[in-house]
């Protein structure tokens, strides 16, 4: 569809800027301008972003699990930390169109490797493991950053 | 807040019938509304006016995860010493007025937050931006020397018991609020979390009151000097070093060093550097964890301002990519690192945090 959805936003965005911001006198209105216009900025990137990036996260979360769990030893603590891992990892990957889904799955996976970084002074190998989610963090970070910068890093209101 | 509603609630707390001159709330209000008000009683002359402020939990509550009683017994305390603090009145847990959000009634104290010129380029304002820092130095340096035992604000504060454990507790009272409040994992927090626990100070140089937030932007000044502190809604007992730390530019307004050495002379010791460099990184995750916290009640539909999500959701995905970069980098260059993305306080432009 053309106009596609980010392009609708972005004249929105361009409208609020040249045609309404001006005659905002009212500073409890232009701080809600501000704002409103942040976050469209970033829904702009988001709404054609979104979908790829989780499905890229997920499966670069999944494989990270993956050989983290086999670098687990085998005592108690491991073996509830292993379960955790095995039940994300059999969840399957929502279908690509369904953002909904792929966020509450991103959010389960995310969850599962905060509880790994927790409890990871306890694991055998913790180095491996530890550099192992580190470096993975550092490519989430990575694929987040266009989402983020530069459009919050402006007057949030 | 409706005014003829203000009008009688405050009349029948005070006693007396009065009626409300003006009304307005001071921006932006986010995290708590702060009602300026000016009230005339009896006969309604201009003479006898006096102002009050109402402060006011925002709907579905504060962004800081401290009940507002906190903050009023952090005022009826301080009121006792010499620390210039507006007069408390009295602290109302659920009262109609407000549809049941709690509030506290303090004088308003006549001045302002902002202090106009101080970003001009010239002689006279660089000498200001000096007197100012000064000035601010020695306001911490008296909340920095009162005998908070005494006065009993370990009654309602946690007390860290030593100067030696004061850091840590700190680190381990507000990683436990954190993991008890987020709304989702987020495990760059969590690493974040694990380099203090690598790089905490051994010991703090004292155990003092500490303000919390602090610098131009939160007290009242007058002819450039600080007539009432406000803001105490973070205010703790540890470290020193975090106030200066969380002085939201106040050390960039003059020389770091000079300040410091002014701030140490009318405090009475010193502040170890590294301590110091500490508080700034982590005031980037407290920045963090006040935002986010303050996201919920957009999320449940209780409060829809549009700044709970830029700051809620915004920065807070900032200071994770913040935190995210110095999880590989030794303590002073993170320091540096987080120090270069705060605005100065005479800059209009907020850069990181709002």
């Amino acid at each position: 569809m053309r106009p596609s959805a980010r392009e609708l936003i972005e004249g929105v965005v361009v409208a609020l800027e040249r045609d309404v911001a001006p005659q905002v006198a009212d500073r409890w209105a232009a701080s809600a301008l501000r704002s409103a216009v942040q976050l469209l900025n970033h829904l702009a990137v988001r709404v054609e972003s979104e979908a790829a990036l989780l499905i890229e996260d997920n499966a670069d979360a999944r494989a990270v699990l993956a050989r983290v769990a086999a670098r687990l030893g085998s005592s108690a603590d491991s073996a509830a930390l292993r379960t955790v891992i095995d039940a994300a990892l059999r969840s399957a990957e929502p279908p690509p169109h369904d953002t909904v889904r792929l966020d509450a799955a991103n959010e389960v996976l995310q969850g599962v490797i905060d509880r790994v970084l927790r409890e990871r002074p306890a694991l055998a190998e913790p180095d491996v493991i530890h550099d192992e989610l580190r470096a993975y963090l550092r490519r989430r970070l990575e694929r987040e950053h266009p989402l983020c910068f530069p459009v919050f890093t402006g007057a949030p209101f | 807040m409706e005014k003829a509603r203000l009008e009688s609630y405050l009349a029948a707390r005070l006693g007396e019938p009065l009626v409300i001159a003006s009304l307005a709330q001071a921006f932006p209000g986010l995290s708590r509304e702060t009602w300026l008000v000016r009230i005339r009683g009896p006969g309604g002359s201009a003479g006898g006016e006096r102002g009050l402020v109402v402060r006011v939990d925002a709907p579905g509550g504060p962004f800081v995860p401290v009940p507002l009683e906190f903050e009023w017994r952090v005022y009826e305390r301080l009121r006792r010493t010499a620390v210039p603090v507006a007069r408390p009145l009295w602290f109302d847990a659920a009262p109609e007025v407000s549809e049941g959000r709690a509030l506290f009634v303090r004088e308003l104290v006549e001045g302002s937050t902002l202090l106009t010129g101080l970003a001009e380029a010239t002689p006279a304002a660089a000498r200001r931006r000096r007197a100012v820092a000064f000035e601010h130095a020695e306001k911490l340096a008296q909340v920095h020397r009162v005998d908070w035992h005494a006065l009993g604000f370990d009654e309602f504060m946690p007390n860290p018991g030593s100067a030696r454990d004061a850091p840590r507790r700190e680190l381990e009272h507000w990683s436990t609020i954190w993991y008890e409040l987020r709304g989702r994992a987020f495990p760059v927090v969590t690493e974040a979390l694990h380099w203090f626990e690598a790089h905490v100070p051994p010991a703090a140089p004292c155990v003092c009151l500490c303000k919390g937030q602090n610098g131009v932007g939160e007290e009242i000044w007058r002819d450039d000097k600080i007539v009432a502190l406000c803001d105490w809604e973070l205010a703790h007992l540890g470290d020193p070093c975090h106030d200066l730390a969380l002085s939201q530019g106040m050390l960039k307004l003059w020389d770091r060093e000079e300040i410091i050495a002014h701030y140490e002379a009318q405090a009475g010791f010193a502040l170890p550097h590294a301590n110091l460099s500490y508080y700034i990184v982590w005031n980037a995750f407290m920045s963090l964890l006040v935002l986010h916290n303050g996201l919920k009640p957009f999320l449940n539909r209780q409060n829809l301002r549009l700044p709970r999500a830029t700051l809620g959701f915004g920065k807070v995905k900032v200071y994770e990519h913040l935190l995210g970069t110095i999880l590989d980098m030794d303590l002073e260059e993170a320091a540096d690192y987080i120090l270069e993305g705060q605005p100065n306080p005479y800059h209009s432009r907020k850069v990181a945090g709002g």
